[in-house]
């Protein structure tokens, strides 16, 4: 079962919901944990893996073969992204507007173009108990997460319980993450600004037709609102978490929820026992 | 030899544009004989690249040099790649006096790139 | 005119809230809500929109049925898996670049032009205000908040405001860089916390690469005293200056649920706080070149 943690709004406490999840859970069965926040991934300061694999994660781009070139300019025109400039008899590459396409490579008459792969990021694999970690960490200035959080998920193990943890937002990095998952678990915060964004989130699960449940994060901290609209679109509150100072001063030095309130284990043990039902309903 | 300027309207009297891609018009112009092309600068609101791609279109325009305020580190590259010298107007130069300026060699030509780039 | 961003690295550190309160406080301004991933400033503001823009996407693929004689050579070209069940495009994972067009042999794709978000401008009670909305599941290349940015300051100039205040983006990654590049000073509001200090790192390097004065607000610093030293002893070494510490307070709920930003909510112990810091924040504006 594959469960993505999102949220509308940064902040909201998705990274503690997700490692909480993740370490609740690794008591007694092995648990992937996939960081795909790739922009600013965080749950190894919860989790603390020990790393055993680092690699190089980045996009096929094109790399020209200056003897067989004709300066033809077919790939540049074929280029939708700007990313080949052909004029004068020079040819220039941007790496960075590079989405990987091959159009380039498809439309060249004389093959000069090999596509290779650009590093834009790193990949870090480990184990935490019966955890194991992957995470994406794309480089400071890379203008594209995309790409990295879809090789990541393509190296999804086929079975076994997978929790990712999806960038926030609702743009098509987030889209990414969540994709061909079985649920979606997007945590807030009952305020107007979290509902607000919240609402963003579900429409755009919502699109990609996967179930999907709340946890109210700080949820003492707000109106009923939120209740009101989960009731509305018929999304179960699964979990409700009230603020609680000492929580957040944990959090504050990397000290996951619950490691600091140890009973906290068993109420993410029965969140995913909701979810395991959720979802097998979803199946019927 | 023709001269290509980022401008803020699509004439001579424009103003030399602050910025370097997004500039609503591309002006190419003869130095000797005035006569000019007023483009639409599509590059105004291109999702990323706008710099390269300004780069792009002054050089498939055939600009042999470019007069502008600012230049980026990306869009530097490629002119510089290419040969094509830049040179700085003032700020509230039109386009008029910008070519007699760099005509009578009052111009500093740009070396390095003016503005920070948007990727490290 | 002057344009000052307020940043947070880290999603959640009360930026807005933030940056609703300067709102408030500064009198001459443009409101440029530059967060356009999840914009929250209108909720604060309340602003009537008088007109909208479309924001142009990228292209995306479209299958003409009536042409398609379900050869299936698309659907192994498409590098982002977006075809499937060899004719099914699906929009969301389209990123627009052609190839399966170019592989079609009878031209049944059609690349279709999109809107990608919609550019509000707007009248509020606290002033004119530029706001936008990037529609879900789209590219955030930063390209929405540079248009922002931009019809800010025709805003700006044609309402002699002195001054544009943008609610930016959070994270370090092209939107944040957009709304940062050419402004006067930017406030980074941070919280104290691991996360929030290793944001913080990252954005104020961001900024001052684009040769920006970086300033920084520490919120909800009494949640943990030492990490909040930690981020003072990072700032001096780093020259940045700290111009406040704000303290942990239920009333910042409050006043969102009221829909008002702190200093228009209430005049106690965060209100004057806030208003020191902007105080710093104007002096600085009006020094810096």
């Amino acid at each position: 079962m594959k469960i993505a943690v999102a949220s509308g709004k940064g902040g909201t406490g998705k990274t503690i919901i997700s490692t909480s999840l993740a370490l609740s859970l690794a008591t007694d069965k092995n648990v992937h944990y996939f960081d795909c926040d790739v922009e600013a991934p965080n749950g190894h300061i919860f989790l603390k893996p020990d790393i055993i694999k680092e690699e190089k994660l980045g996009i096929d781009v094109p790399k020209v073969n200056l003897d067989k070139c004709d300066y033809c300019g077919a790939c540049a025109d074929a280029c939708e992204f700007s990313a080949i400039l052909v004029a004068r008899n020079k040819i220039m590459v941007f790496n960075e507007l590079c989405h990987g396409c091959y159009a380039c490579q498809m439309v060249c008459h004389v093959d000069a173009i090999n596509m290779e792969m650009h590093s834009t990021a790193i990949y870090r694999e480990g184990n935490a108990g019966n955890i194991h970690f992957v995470e994406g960490r794309l480089n400071l200035g890379e203008p594209m997460p995309t790409p990295i959080i879809s090789k990541i998920k393509n190296l999804l193990p086929k079975e076994g319980l997978v929790i990712i943890d999806s960038p926030p937002g609702n743009s098509d990095s987030m889209v990414e993450a969540v994709i061909d998952t079985d649920f979606v678990l997007l945590v807030t915060e009952p305020t107007p600004f979290g509902l607000h964004d919240l609402k963003l989130a579900v429409d755009t699960v919502k699109l990609m037709n996967i179930p999907m449940g709340i946890v109210a994060n700080r949820a003492d901290l707000g109106t009923k609102d939120l209740w009101d609209y989960a009731k509305k679109e018929n999304i179960p509150v699964l979990m409700e978490i009230p603020f609680l100072r000492k929580v957040a001063e944990g959090y504050s030095t990397g000290i996951p929820l619950v490691d600091v309130i140890p009973e906290y284990r068993e109420q993410f043990k029965v969140l995913y026992k909701k979810i395991e039902s959720l979802v097998s309903e979803k199946e019927r | 030899m023709k001269i290509g300027i980022p401008a803020n309207s699509n004439n001579l009297d424009a103003k030399v544009d602050s910025r370097y891609a997004r500039s609503q018009y591309i002006i190419f112009v003869d130095s000797e004989t005035l006569e000019f092309e007023a483009v639409n600068n599509k590059n105004m609101n291109s999702q990323q690249g706008a710099g390269t791609g300004m780069s792009q279109d002054l050089i498939k325009g055939g600009a042999d040099i470019i007069i502008s305020q600012n230049v980026g580190p990306k869009a530097w590259e490629v002119l510089k790649e290419f040969g094509i010298k830049v040179y700085k107007a003032v700020d509230g130069m039109s386009i008029k006096e910008a070519l007699e300026a760099q005509k009578n060699g009052k111009l500093e030509e740009i070396t390095s790139a003016t503005e920070e780039g948007h990727h490290h | 005119m002057k344009e000052l961003v307020v940043v947070s690295g880290k999603g959640g550190t009360g930026k807005t809230t933030i940056t609703a309160s300067f709102t408030y406080l500064a009198k001459n301004k443009v409101i440029a809500d530059c967060d356009v991933d999840a914009s929250d400033m209108h909720l604060i503001t309340a602003p009537d929109i008088l007109n909208t823009i479309p924001f142009k996407g990228r292209k995306k693929a479209v299958v003409n049925e009536d042409k398609c004689i379900s050869c299936g050579k698309c659907e192994p070209a498409c590098h982002f898996d977006a075809i499937s069940d060899i004719n099914k495009i699906n929009p969301i994972k389209c990123e627009g670049c052609g190839v399966c067009d170019l592989v079609c042999p009878v031209d049944a794709i059609d690349m279709v032009e999109t809107i990608a978000g919609d550019l509000h401008i707007s009248e509020s009670r606290y002033g004119p205000m530029i706001h936008a909305r990037l529609r879900i599941g789209e590219e955030n290349s930063g390209q929405l908040v540079t248009l922002v940015r931009q019809y800010a300051k025709i805003m700006s100039a044609d309402r002699k405001k002195e001054l544009i205040i943008i609610d930016g983006p959070p994270g370090t990654a092209c939107p944040t860089t957009s709304a940062v590049t050419g402004t006067n000073l930017a406030v980074v509001v941070t919280e104290p916390t691991l996360s929030g200090l290793h944001d913080l790192k990252r954005v104020t390097d961001v900024i001052k690469h684009f040769r920006v004065e970086p300033v920084v607000i520490v919120n909800k610093y009494d949640i943990n005293k030492n990490m909040t030293d930690k981020i003072q002893e990072y700032c001096n070494e780093k020259n940045i200056p700290l111009l406040g510490k704000i303290p942990f307070d239920k009333v910042v709920v409050e006043a969102m649920v009221a829909g008002k930003s702190i200093p228009e909510y209430y005049n106690g112990e965060l209100t004057i706080i806030i208003k020191e810091i902007w105080e710093k924040v104007y002096k600085l504006l009006t020094e810096v070149n």
